[in-house]
């Protein structure tokens, strides 16, 4: 017989690929119920205005047509979106306008007919005479006296303020030696997922049950939401998310279309589905980002930063969606980046604007404070004349004081920031990179070298430092089926991370079977037990840590009945090659199948244990672990067209123990697309009158593959201490650590021409202007 | 959006004034234009079909004339919607004789108009040189209408027709240019 190889750590292709790129996969729109209605919702096409009236007799008597309905036909029938995160002014966030639009794109109306042509043709139909008020999409200009008020009861655009005061920060700045200010921004971007949301309910008469497949991140979750949005109890509840075509954050979220769509097919009796279409996920999906900072930084010559005085303006958007006030806490509690600065103090400020509402994209909150941590870095640079790389090395916290408790409150598990820094250095081979440089410049040729060293936040737990009803554990169970294969349950909901794999190759490994006879299920309400989801780079540290809690209960189990059967300790057995097996010899075994059958089969019952072979886990973690590592992008830039060449991109990134490297590099891959993209290209635009300027993808730059440059990556590996496979995470860290490196490189180029700098995204037109203008001086 | 211009027609300024104010004929010169009705003497109801990109439907609004003072100067004030979305603000006309030619009129007219829905989000990467197509189509049109009238005849007008003329005259203002 074949030996079973061991498969943690060995480059397994993602075995979710086969399915996703052959076309048959199945999502929410592949999901086909006989008689189902569709459903087409009327969307504002003003930023801000009073309804005066809605006329629908048109559209409900047009051909096809079930039903219309608009804000005020669900009044007193159905509760409002949830936003779960403290803020002080929390608006009803109606399923349908009441009374008011507030962004473009706002629903106003649902028309369900038998299909989605007909829908549309009816909700065409549908007149609503908008009285236009005065809109505000600038969020410093919201908060001004005399602005446009967008919820009149709270008699101003202040959504919430968080203030993290410190004197300390104000005596550094005092005491310094210089302080550099500098405003900057996180531009508004649009996560973009290839699959838009789409929704499908069906409701059970006979039993009273709903069945809703969304394409979510988080079905638990959006099952105890939906429930009280439509007060049903949740055990009559079932939300399935079938396979999810990306969120990015975007779809840890509960949305008004799921509950509306839920709710029509309540009241309808029959299955109705919407699609959300791009120009609608453009407009309605949340957007990510959109703060702008101004940092004071007070330091000593030779480049020690004493102190991080931040101001931070938060726009929200017209409402609060599931964490819209949560995401700025993160820029705040991480904008010291790695650094060992001593003191930090912040004040958010966080606005309602006539635009759709932010929340998690991708980094959730710890891009803004990479962006801001970096920043801040090669400004104190290039003011005090000195190389990024020192100043870093002057400030990071040394490996030797982990773990280290930042000012901010925060306990970094592990780490080694220079281990990280140098392997990139040596990677690019910088001294000679920076000779090069100078080298170029003389002819003409402006090319840039940039570094940031992030560290970000992950697996975040426990609980307490979550929002209420948003837990920080994770559950497993798995189960040894009587043939001897293993189902794994997860509670998180991979959608694209590749958990069916990585959990697999944990699990073949534990029991010594092959990664084919491990299955691993999610994303059904009616079949895992409750779980919380896929954020945060949470999946494998968390929820695979409960995987390996329960895997290690039956390996207990196993043991035990093995050794009744082998007459050996259980602590003396192996699970190896689909047998259990002495560990000192690997030859005295019997079949892992002959085990199961005992588990199962219960002829020999032994004391105090119940037959077959099921164990669940929920796993809280004690702490957050922190990912870390070094990008380094150089770059050259054309001062006849401000285009940015890729010349190299290096990104060494630690997060801990690697089990399956082929889907690391696939998520950092990806990662630093959607970075440079911030960096570079991307940018939700709304104009001054409130309308949404980039609302196809003709206009939103999304990259393509030959916008983005060749990815050199490399590893440290630093384990957390605070789970048993001392992983850490890395859905994010690509995201969080190329946006300030792409930057910097963009900065490096530009700084013969005195720019100190320019705001993303980095477009060649901006570039083209900075050497037009350095010309002109 | 903003629109300003300038056209020279060649016409008397109370001739053009009147087109300007007669609500039969200008319905056969502004492109797309399916009905144009005189509510009172200063407000106009009607509907235009026009495409802007891959936007292509029907709008139906308002026109109300303020500040009226003939035959020089009026202001309009625009209020259209359509299932591709909305349009709102206002304009001015301005009119004067061509210095030393009082048979020629030097038309001036600006604009700001507030756009939203599809026509916004999907066409507003053309919508200036669309909006530029259009006014250059009417004033093509206006142009042939006057110089018929001043012949005696009448005009032909129709999109296509109309369409060729504002080439004709966009070749002929580039050589203008060149010279």
């Amino acid at each position: 017989m074949a030996v079973i190889p061991k498969f943690v750590g060995a480059r397994i292709k993602r075995r979710e690929d086969p399915r996703l790129i052959s076309g048959t996969a199945t999502y929410v729109d592949d999901v086909r119920l006989p008689d189902t209605l569709t459903a087409v919702v009327l969307r504002s096409p003003h930023p801000h205005a009073r309804i005066n009236s809605i006329d629908v007799a048109a559209a409900r008597s047009a051909p096809g047509v079930v039903a219309v309905l608009t804000g005020e036909d669900l009044k007193g029938k159905v509760g409002g979106i949830p936003c779960v995160a403290p803020a002080e002014h929390i608006p009803f966030h109606p399923l349908l306008a009441q009374g008011k639009v507030r962004f473009v794109g706002e629903s106003v109306a649902v028309v369900v007919a038998s299909d989605a042509y007909l829908a549309q043709d009816a909700a065409d139909l549908i007149d609503v005479d908008y009285d236009p008020l005065d809109a505000v999409s600038d969020p410093e200009k919201a908060l001004a006296d005399g602005a446009p008020i967008l919820h009149e009861e709270f008699g101003a655009n202040l959504a919430t303020r968080a203030l993290i005061p410190n004197p300390a920060v104000d005596e550094a700045i005092a005491k310094a030696d210089r302080v550099i200010k500098f405003r900057i921004v996180n531009q508004r971007l649009a996560p973009v997922p290839m699959e838009t949301r789409g929704v499908l309910a069906q409701w059970h008469q006979a039993s009273g049950q709903l069945t809703l497949w969304t394409s979510t991140q988080i079905p638990h979750l959006l099952r105890s939401a939906l429930a009280a949005v439509l007060s049903l109890p949740e055990n009559r509840v079932r939300v399935i998310a079938p396979e999810v075509g990306g969120g990015f954050g975007a779809k840890l979220n509960f949305y008004r279309e799921e509950a509306l769509v839920a709710y029509l097919s309540r009241m309808l009796g029959r299955p109705v589905k919407w699609i959300e279409r791009r120009r609608e996920n453009l407009a309605t999906t949340t957007h990510g980002r959109d703060q702008i900072t101004y940092l004071e930084v007070p330091v000593k010559n030779d480049g020690t930063v004493l102190a991080l005085k931040a101001k931070f303006i938060c726009d929200m958007g017209a409402y609060l969606q599931l964490l819209t006030p949560a995401i700025p806490g993160f820029s705040g509690l991480m904008m010291t980046g790695c650094y060992k600065i001593p003191a930090m103090s912040f004040e958010q400020v966080m606005v309602f604007t006539n635009k759709m509402a932010t929340d998690a994209y991708r980094g959730a909150g710890r891009p803004e404070a990479a962006y801001i941590a970096e920043r801040t870095m090669d400004m104190v640079a290039a003011e005090l004349g000195l190389d990024p790389v020192e100043v870093r090395r002057r400030n990071f916290i040394p490996k030797e004081a982990f773990p280290y408790a930042t000012c901010a409150g925060l306990v970094y598990d592990s780490g080694d920031y220079n281990a990280a820094l140098n392997k990139a250095l040596e990677i690019v081979d910088y001294p000679k990179m920076r000779a090069e440089q100078a080298e170029a410049l003389k002819h003409g040729r402006y090319i840039g070298i940039g570094i940031a060293s992030y560290v970000e936040i992950c697996g975040i737990g426990p609980s307490a430092m979550l929002p209420p009803k948003v837990p920080g554990w994770e559950s497993a169970t798995v189960r040894m089926e009587p043939d001897s294969r293993i189902t794994v349950l997860t509670g998180i909901s991979p959608h694209g991370q590749g958990q069916e794999t990585t959990f697999a190759q944990m699990a073949a490994d534990a029991f010594g079977v092959d990664i084919d006879d491990v299955a691993v299920v999610h994303g059904d309400t009616a079949i895992v037990q409750y779980g919380v989801g896929t954020f945060g780079s949470r999946g494998l540290s968390v929820g695979g840590t409960a995987v390996m809690m329960s895997v290690g209960k039956l390996q207990e189990k196993l043991k035990k009945i093995a050794s009744t059967m082998m007459e050996a300790p259980p602590d003396q057995l192996t699970f190896t090659n689909r047998t259990v097996a002495l560990k000192s010899d690997a030859a005295k075994a019997i079949p892992l199948q002959a085990v199961v059958d005992a588990a199962y089969g219960w002829k020999m019952p032994i004391p105090g244990m119940e037959p077959g072979l099921d164990a669940t886990s929920v796993f809280e973690p004690t702490g957050c672990t922190f990912p870390f590592g070094t990008h380094i992008a150089v770059v050259e830039i054309d001062p006849d067209t401000g285009v940015v060449t890729f010349l190299r991109y290096v990104a060494v990134d630690d997060c801990g123990n690697i089990i399956s490297p082929l889907l690391v590099a696939g998520q950092v891959h990806g990662g630093i697309a959607q970075g440079i993209a911030q960096a570079l290209y991307e940018e939700v635009v709304y104009d001054e009158n409130g309308q949404l300027v980039t609302a196809t993808l003709m206009d939103y730059a999304a990259p393509r593959a030959r916008m983005l440059p060749h990815y050199e990556l490399a590893h440290t590996v630093t384990p957390s201490p605070l789970n048993p496979m001392g992983v850490k995470g890395v859905g994010e860290a690509g995201t969080i650590g190329s946006t300030p490196c792409m930057v910097n490189a963009v900065l490096d180029a530009l700084k013969p021409l005195g720019v100190r700098h320019i705001d993303m995204p980095l477009r060649p037109e901006k570039l083209w202007r900075a050497f037009k203008d350095a010309k002109k001086a | 959006m903003k629109i300003t211009g300038e056209q020279i027609m060649p016409a008397p300024r109370q001739r053009v004034w009147d087109l300007f104010n007669d609500p039969d004929r200008l319905a056969r010169l502004i492109p797309g234009c399916e009905k144009l009705e005189k509510l009172a003497p200063d407000e106009f109801a009607g509907t235009i079909n026009v495409g802007v990109a891959a936007v292509k439907g029907s709008y139906a609004g308002k026109l109300k004339l303020d500040e009226i003072r003939p035959p020089e100067h009026y202001k309009m004030l625009v209020d259209g919607k359509g299932k591709q979305g909305f349009m709102r603000g206002t304009g001015m006309l301005d009119l004067a004789p061509r210095d030393g030619n009082p048979n020629q009129t030097v038309v001036k007219y600006s604009g700001d108009v507030q756009l939203g829905g599809p026509l916004m989000q999907v066409g507003q990467r053309v919508i200036d040189s669309a909006t530029k197509m259009l006014m250059g189509q009417f004033f093509a049109a206006a142009e042939a209408e006057l110089k018929a009238e001043a012949a005696g005849t009448v005009a032909r007008q129709g999109f296509f027709l109309n369409f060729w003329r504002y080439l004709l005259s966009a070749i002929r203002s580039f050589f203008r240019r060149d010279n």
